[in-house]
């Protein structure tokens, strides 16, 4: 019993240990015989009391304790006492979870009767742990295959996106290129195409049926014998064969047969190659023969004119050039080919601008006009007119430039030459004094200077806007009588008259002069202008003082012609003659002077040497003085005072002769007209500023008659006389010479005067002693 | 022999060596299953393909194969899948050795295709037995005798083994002397 039933325990009627198996001391170390059995046992199943366990009924139900402390089930089954003691025996063995519950109870397997089936039990919970062990491994190496599944899916997928992004590339590019594939089993005479081989016969693939003969059929009947030749001779492995089909539609194409070696198959096999349409390149073939034609015609042309022609390519290099263009340039055929034209011809001096400009517009593949200055083999320099234009194929594309060269640099030079001549003309025109105004044939106004414009009072811009009408309206409307204003157009050639502009009070000579070409054809009119206003004054003037100056001589030559008759005819006793002579000696006297005067005048009018003023400082008083000392003489009745100023040193700018004689006819004048009165006369200086430069005067005041103001607005003109009684001698040309001189040497001459009071004569000049 | 066998010499394999070492000796062994399912039983053959695939691969002795893999099936392979039965088969060596026969016996019932060699233990000493292999495999002793010195480094004894050939009762038969000292108390 003890080795059978390791784990047994006997208990007697009362439940208290009787025996118990040696394995069951170790899984409960505190059991002891006599110890009741509830005190280390608790009965889990049935439910009821260790008790009732003695009962005939326990055999037959398995029985389930625990070992509270360790929490272990023992399961077994209830043997009943047979003797008298009564009791049972809990024949069991532990419940063991699985191999680790005999380490954790402490058990061996000896520990085990060897009928107990738990360490079978255990046995296979552990096998179908390692079976779980080598699931979770099957389970992990699946898990891996599925991962490398999908990701050789996701690699096959992406290959096939590829192929058929490929295979649909690959068809786009047949179909564009018109071209298509096929494979041909020369052994199985088995043909197969592409979509794009059939589109070119104007069918689909299925339609093309499978053998050489099936397509063939549709080779021109005039190609079908070359082609059958061919294919058959050189075994279809390495064509490239062009022929015409007829498509099923009846058009007629041209194709290019080209096949290739399979480099795996070999030829003898398989042979592989595309079928493309080729017609559109057969037109242009021909249309290019034809444009070659039609250059080699245009190239005749080129060589027989004088201008330099140049053909290159798209990329600017010459290809081609004539005689004209060797000759302009020196250079050789050999040397020029290949070059680019710039390369060559192009010095320091060509122009940038004009370079970049024929750059930018080659890029462009666009023509141009340009002149340039280039040189040649040798290095000299000449100007051409280029002109460059492109040559495009039936795409658009630029092929070729052509390019048409002149030289232009005698026309240049001529034509720089005209240009000076036009500016210098413009600038005659500008600064002439003369009016000059243009028309072309047609009347229009094409050019004016600025005289003619000063002439009517507007800018020169504004006349060169008008239109010819408009000006002679312009023309007319400044003269007094526009209706009678003749049309600059309506005179005839050579014609001149006098226009009066009231305006501008200004007198024009107007001149029209007809412009015609070498042909004798009109090509225009020339307006002249001359103002002459200050001619026509002068001639006034000049007729005004010969009728005056003969009149001042009438008088005393009528006397001395007069008295000398009468001593030529008459015996006058001596007093009279003597007063006779006297009166002759006394006019001749006046003419004398007066003759002097206007000579003087005259030179210092006309610029004349003996007439020119030599400008100086000056010292004034003592100039004054040494006029006065001349004039006065030694008991002389005249009187005067010369009232010098406390600064004797005043300097001023004169020239010392003129002003002296200017002075001495202020003083004789004074002194004449106021000899009458007591002859009085005052000298004395004066001094102010005028726009900040200082002025020295010097004044004659007389108290004799005097002038009223009308007499005062003319003192100045020539043989004007305040005393026109004859009472008062003089030439009338005194006061004119002395405003002449004093203007001469840049001063003013300033006159006050009242009637019956005297005159008072200022000559202002510029001071010699700094501003 | 069961897969486990396989699994086991794969895992020694790959403990031993490169990875790759495996897939070169499974292509010279000719065998193609990627793995073995411990439980199911393979034709021995497949084992000795194995083992001499490894021997060629790794330049040893079969014997010094077997032997290696019988020390890596008790300190690896069992001790990785059976360490607690292990642990309960005996509290010293002595007792291991002669739980043998009814551990091997008890295997047979799980495992009725697996044909498990016998053991018997006599001439029963305190460091010192007799035991008796019996198996219809042919060359398999050196792998027992890896198993015992196996054993012996799990109980952390020292332990001699020699074949008795004077012992033996024929074909299939081998009886080794095992003799044992504790190194604790050596």
């Amino acid at each position: 019993m003890l080795q059978v039933f390791p784990f047994h325990l006997a208990v007697d009627q009362d439940l208290r240990v009787v025996q118990y198996g040696r394995s069951l001391a170790i899984l409960i170390p505190e059991i002891r015989v006599g110890e009741r059995i509830e005190t280390f046992l608790t009965l889990r199943r049935p439910q009821g009391a260790w008790s009732e366990a003695a009962s005939g009924q326990s055999q037959e139900l398995l029985y389930v304790a625990e070992y509270v402390p360790k929490k272990l089930l023992l399961r077994g089954q209830i043997l009943a006492a047979t003797n008298e003691s009564g009791g049972f025996s809990f024949l069991c063995s532990p419940w063991l979870d699985g191999p680790e519950s005999l380490d954790t109870l402490g058990l061996k397997l000896t520990d085990f009767a060897l009928h107990d089936v738990s360490l079978d039990l255990i046995q296979v919970v552990q096998a179908m742990r390692i079976a779980n062990d080598d699931l979770r491994q099957l389970t992990e190496i699946l898990k891996g295959h599925r991962s490398d599944l999908q990701r050789v899916n996701a690699e096959v997928s992406a290959r096939n996106s590829q192929l058929e992004s490929a295979k649909r590339e690959l068809e786009d590019v047949q179909r564009v290129a018109d071209l298509g594939g096929w494979r041909y089993d020369t052994v199985a005479d088995r043909l197969e195409c592409s979509d794009g081989f059939a589109r070119i016969f104007g069918k689909r693939a299925s339609e093309m049926g499978s053998t050489l003969q099936d397509w063939l059929v549709f080779a021109h009947p005039n190609d079908r014998v070359r082609v059958e030749r061919v294919i058959q001779s050189q075994g279809a492995d390495r064509l490239d064969l062009d022929f015409r089909i007829v498509r099923a539609d009846g058009r007629r194409r041209y194709v290019h047969l080209r096949t290739r070696p399979d480099p795996i198959l070999g030829a003898k096999a398989v042979t592989a190659g595309t079928l493309q349409d080729i017609t559109r390149r057969k037109l242009a073939e021909k249309i290019l023969r034809s444009q070659r034609r039609q250059i080699r015609k245009l190239a005749l042309v080129a060589s027989a004119t004088d201008n330099g022609v140049l053909i290159t390519d798209a990329n600017g290099c010459i290809e081609w050039a004539n005689a004209a263009f060797r000759r302009q340039t020196g250079f050789k055929a050999k040397e020029l080919r290949g070059k680019k034209p710039g390369d060559l011809l192009q010095v320091p001096e060509t122009s940038r601008a004009t370079i970049q400009y024929m750059r930018e517009k080659l890029g462009v593949g666009e023509g141009f006009s340009v002149e340039l200055l280039n040189a040649d083999a040798q290095g000299q320099r000449y100007w051409v007119s280029l002109d460059v234009q492109p040559i495009r194929d039936s795409g658009g594309a630029t092929t070729h430039f052509v390019s048409v060269q002149r030289d232009v640099t005698e026309t240049r030079r001529q034509q720089a030459a005209l240009e000076r001549l036009r500016a210098e003309r413009d600038m005659i025109l500008e600064l002439s004094p003369d009016g000059f105004l243009a028309f072309d044939e047609l009347g229009r106004h094409v050019y004016s200077n600025p005289a003619a414009a000063r002439f009517v009072g507007v800018e020169t811009r504004a006349l060169e806007q008008m239109c010819g009408s408009d000006v002679d309206d312009l023309f007319a409307r400044m003269t007094a009588d526009p209706a009678a204003f003749v049309s600059s157009k309506l005179l005839a050639d050579g014609a001149v008259d006098i226009v009066q502009l009231k305006k501008t009070r200004i007198t024009l000579r107007r001149a029209v002069r007809e412009v015609r070409g070498n042909d004798g054809l009109l090509r225009g009119r020339v307006v002249y202008l001359r103002d002459i206003t200050r001619e026509k004054e002068f001639d006034r003037m000049r007729s005004e003082f010969l009728a005056t100056a003969a009149h001042e001589l009438r008088t005393p030559m009528s006397s001395i012609h007069g008295f000398s008759e009468l001593l030529m005819t008459r015996e006058l006793d001596v007093p009279t003659r003597r007063e006779v002579v006297e009166t002759i000696h006394s006019q001749s006297n006046f003419v004398v002077r007066m003759v002097s005067d206007l000579l003087d005048l005259e030179r210092l009018s006309s610029g004349a040497a003996s007439g020119e003023v030599h400008i100086m400082p000056v010292v004034v008083a003592t100039l004054i003085q040494r006029v006065l000392d001349g004039l006065m003489v030694e008991g002389d009745p005249r009187r005067v005072d010369f009232l010098s100023t406390a600064d004797d040193g005043v300097k001023i700018l004169a020239d010392a002769d003129k002003l002296s004689q200017a002075l001495i006819n202020l003083l004789a004048n004074a002194y004449r007209y106021s000899r009458a009165k007591g002859g009085k006369i005052e000298v004395f200086l004066r001094d102010r500023r005028i726009e900040q430069r200082a002025q020295v005067g010097i004044t004659v005041r007389d108290y004799g008659i005097g002038m009223s103001a009308d007499q005062v607005a003319k003192v100045f003109d020539r043989f004007y006389r305040a005393d026109p009684s004859n009472v008062v001698s003089g030439t009338g040309l005194g006061m004119t010479l002395v405003k002449e001189i004093t203007e001469r040497m840049g001063g003013v001459v300033e006159v006050e005067s009242a009637l019956g009071e005297g005159t008072s004569v200022t000559l202002w000049l510029q001071s010699a002693n700094g501003a | 022999m069961y897969g486990l066998v396989n699994k086991a010499l794969q895992e020694m394999v790959e403990k031993q060596f490169d990875p790759t070492v495996w897939a070169r000796i499974r292509a010279d062994a000719g065998v193609d299953d990627d793995v073995f399912i411990s439980l199911d039983a393979y034709p021995d053959e497949i084992t000795y393909r194995l083992v001499g695939a490894v021997a060629a691969v790794t330049q040893q002795e079969p014997t010094a194969i077997l032997h290696d893999f019988g020390r890596h099936w008790v300190l690896d392979t069992a001790s990785k899948h059976y360490g607690h039965l292990l642990q309960a088969s005996g509290r010293t060596f002595s007792q291991f050795l002669q739980a043998l026969p009814n551990f091997h016996t008890r295997v047979s019932l799980m495992m009725p295709r697996l044909i498990p060699p016998e053991f018997a233990c006599d001439d029963i000493e305190p460091q010192r037995m007799i035991l008796h292999y019996r198996s219809t495999r042919a060359g398999l002793v050196p792998f027992v005798d890896g198993l015992i010195h196996g054993l012996a480094d799990l109980y952390a004894v020292a332990v001699t083994v020699k074949v008795l050939p004077e012992r033996s009762e024929g074909p299939g038969h081998t009886a080794f002397e095992v003799a044992w000292l504790d190194k604790v108390s050596s």
